[in-house]
């Protein structure tokens, strides 16, 4: 079943058009992440999603409601914005009432959905405390549960592990897991690794566009299947002897060698004796798979966005 | 009903922050008691209107040495205003405060002090609501007694009577000044309401409202009923203020709270409507403060400003000064707290006054919406 289905939505700021006919569909259940560059137009499409933003061009179904230009706001929507926005002088307790009232929930409802939702993200203890008071961490959970409190089928989520310590970061993505399979996520983030742990798609998109959408692992497979075997050493190195192999390339670059080419594993034992005749033993080496930041940067390069 | 959940949030965030709350309810304790003090006393160039119908040279040398009567800072203690004696005229001369103080000098007055006739009745009249007469009244008797003696009189013929075209009594120019002062100092919530407006905004939390789907009116409503209920705790604080300054009146409290409570009605409206021109809660106290301060001259509290009439309602004229609501609001607690006026007396202000603050908060909601809730 479609959670969201995004049909050629457009729109433009005076002439740069932000967000350029782009279509993307979300299963029920899924966690679908949008990546890309500064400006490339998640904020803008997540801001017509919600409602916030007047699309030019474009058809918006959410749980087969369909909203085009001039439409109201979507109901049922649950937004996690990358900036916090939580009332100082309230208490978590009651920003939660406010928003479950807001919602017309019923009020016994809204005390006991506040109090698991408090204890799930850590904040049980802190229920009366003032947002003011909490740590930047406790406020950043306080305000991603904010965007639940209603129960929406839908959640957008933007940057939401953004300045969060390891630990809170483990505990936002087990409790974005656990929704997972009854809601419906869409992600936007820069972290990488955050969107490959999380989602079971992404987008790439850039310059309003989507460039490429599938799973993480599809994608890298697609864009970048090479392995890369690196080794470190304590000293700058120089290589006296080329090799050649028609399976890898070798990158030297100040104290390490990079070797980039498909299905490295079986090959491990060979090329590692090769270094070590050549260099000696190196401190450190380590076999990696491309990973999704690898696609991203083939995919809309390497060039500074604004 | 979600505008009391707006209105709860509102109260809870306006009451624990407590430096926010302390300063917006002392600021007019501190307006007032600045005023009280700075005018409590009067001292200035007041207007006197003279009729001379003396047939002899004496009237004619009293008037000269009042237009000559300085303070001894050189400044002149009289503006002497030469008019014909009549007396429906005089009355309306001093309604509409061409000058402050009427007085008449008679056909015999010098005759009498020359030859010691039968005592001559000067009148100097004027409205006791206005500090300025009871000053003016008092110098005048004085120098008429100084006169007299100065040209060689041992016994004073001149009999000096008081018309007064108001009933009322007022002890100083604070007196005059208070029941307009009191509606100012509630007013100074419209900064307030442009400030709540526009920090949801820059903190972003309106976003999380708009999203909601809550509607304007809600939240408007709220907000607006949070700053009335901070209005009333100000209002009767600051009327302790000004009774504790020496402010009388046998006025009606009651009324003078519920007019001011209106006139708060009204600067909330102007407050949503500024907030919805606005970026940021600095850009609000800014323009509030724009907004607040011709307001507070213009209301007619320090000085009398000329009016352009457009039509007039129920025998009250309207000029372009009644869109700004503390005219009326101003023009009603001075009737209440110095005239003893009941309702109906103000009841045309009272009108005029729940239109206008309607109205202001009609479009306040209306531009709210604009702004911020047009596209969700």
């Amino acid at each position: 079943m479609t959670a969201l289905e995004i049909q050629s939505l457009s729109k433009s700021f005076g002439s740069n058009k932000t967000v350029d006919n782009l279509s993307i569909c979300v299963e029920h259940g899924e966690i679908f992440s949008l990546l890309g560059p500064n400006g490339a137009g998640k904020t803008t499409t997540i801001n017509m999603i919600t409602g916030v933003l007047e699309m030019d061009e474009g058809n918006i179904i959410v749980n087969g409601i369909s909203y085009q230009k001039g439409s109201s706001a979507m109901s049922k929507i649950g937004v996690c914005t990358q900036d916090i926005q939580l009332w100082p002088f309230m208490t978590c307790e009651e920003q939660l009432h406010f928003m479950g009232n807001l919602y017309k929930m019923d009020n016994k409802v809204i005390k006991e959905r506040s109090l698991h939702l408090l204890e799930r993200i850590g904040l049980a203890d802190k229920r009366k405390v003032w947002a003011k008071k909490l740590s930047g961490g406790m406020q950043r959970r306080l305000h991603l549960i904010m965007s639940v409190i209603h129960d929406p089928d839908l959640i957008i989520l933007d940057e939401p592990e953004a300045g969060l310590d390891p630990q809170s970061r483990i505990l936002v993505r087990e409790f974005i897991k656990s929704l997972s399979g009854s809601k419906t996520f869409l992600l936007t983030t820069h972290n990488m690794d955050e969107a490959e742990r999380l989602s079971s798609r992404v987008a790439i998109m850039d310059k309003g566009r989507i460039l490429v959408c599938d799973t993480p692992v599809a994608l890298r497979e697609k864009f970048t299947p090479e392995e890369t075997l690196e080794f470190l050493y304590p000293e700058p190195i120089v290589m006296t002897q080329q090799w050649e192999s028609s399976s890898y390339r070798v990158h030297m670059d100040g104290k390490s060698i990079r070797v980039i080419g498909y299905q490295l594993t079986l090959a491990v034992p060979d090329i590692l004796s090769k270094v070590v005749s050549q260099f000696g033993h190196p401190m450190t080496f380590s076999l990696r798979q491309s990973t999704l930041e690898d696609v991203f940067i083939k995919l809309t390069g390497r060039s500074l966005r604004q | 009903m979600r505008l009391l959940v707006v209105f709860k949030k509102s109260i809870i965030e306006q009451f624990r922050d407590s430096k926010a709350l302390i300063l917006t309810i002392l600021s007019p304790i501190i307006f007032i008691i600045i005023f009280g003090l700075a005018f409590g006393q009067g001292f200035y160039t007041y207007s006197l209107g003279i009729s001379n119908d003396d047939t002899g040279a004496l009237g004619g040398k009293l008037v000269q040495e009042i237009q000559n009567s300085i303070y001894p800072n050189g400044n002149k203690m009289y503006d002497i205003v030469l008019v014909d004696f009549d007396h429906e005229q005089v009355k309306n001369d001093i309604t509409s405060r061409n000058y402050d103080a009427h007085l008449y000098i008679p056909p015999h007055f010098s005759q009498s002090i020359q030859q010691e006739l039968s005592q001559v009745r000067v009148p100097i009249t004027g409205n006791p609501a206005n500090l300025s007469y009871n000053f003016i009244s008092s110098f005048v008797e004085n120098f008429i007694h100084n006169f007299i003696w100065n040209n060689g009189m041992m016994t004073n013929p001149i009999e000096i009577v008081y018309e007064e075209t108001e009933l009322t009594q007022v002890k100083s120019e604070f007196d005059v000044m208070a029941p307009g002062l009191i509606v100012f100092s509630v007013f100074f919530l419209l900064i307030q309401s442009a400030m709540v407006v526009t920090k949801e905004v820059e903190s972003r939390t309106i976003q999380r409202i708009v999203l909601s789907k809550v509607k304007s009116f809600e939240i408007c409503g709220g907000i607006s009923l949070s700053q009335l209920m901070l209005a009333a705790i100000m209002i009767p604080l600051v009327f302790a203020t000004s009774l504790m300054l020496e402010f009388t009146s046998s006025g009606s409290f009651g009324l003078a709270f519920v007019i001011s409570l209106i006139a708060t009605f009204s600067a909330i409206g102007i407050g949503l409507i500024i907030a919805s021109f606005c970026k940021t809660s600095l850009e609000a106290f800014i323009i509030g403060n724009v907004v607040v301060t011709p307001m507070l001259f213009l209301a007619g509290i320090f000085f009398e400003v000329p009016s352009a009439n457009l039509f007039t309602i129920m025998g009250k004229e309207i000029d372009v000064l009644t869109f700004i609501p503390t005219v009326d609001a101003v023009s009603a607690m001075n009737k209440i707290l110095i005239n003893n006026a009941d309702f109906s007396d103000i009841l045309p202000e009272f009108i005029v006054l729940t239109i206008l603050s309607t109205g202001y908060f009609v479009v306040g909601v209306y531009l709210f919406s604009r702004r911020y809730m047009i596209r969700a």
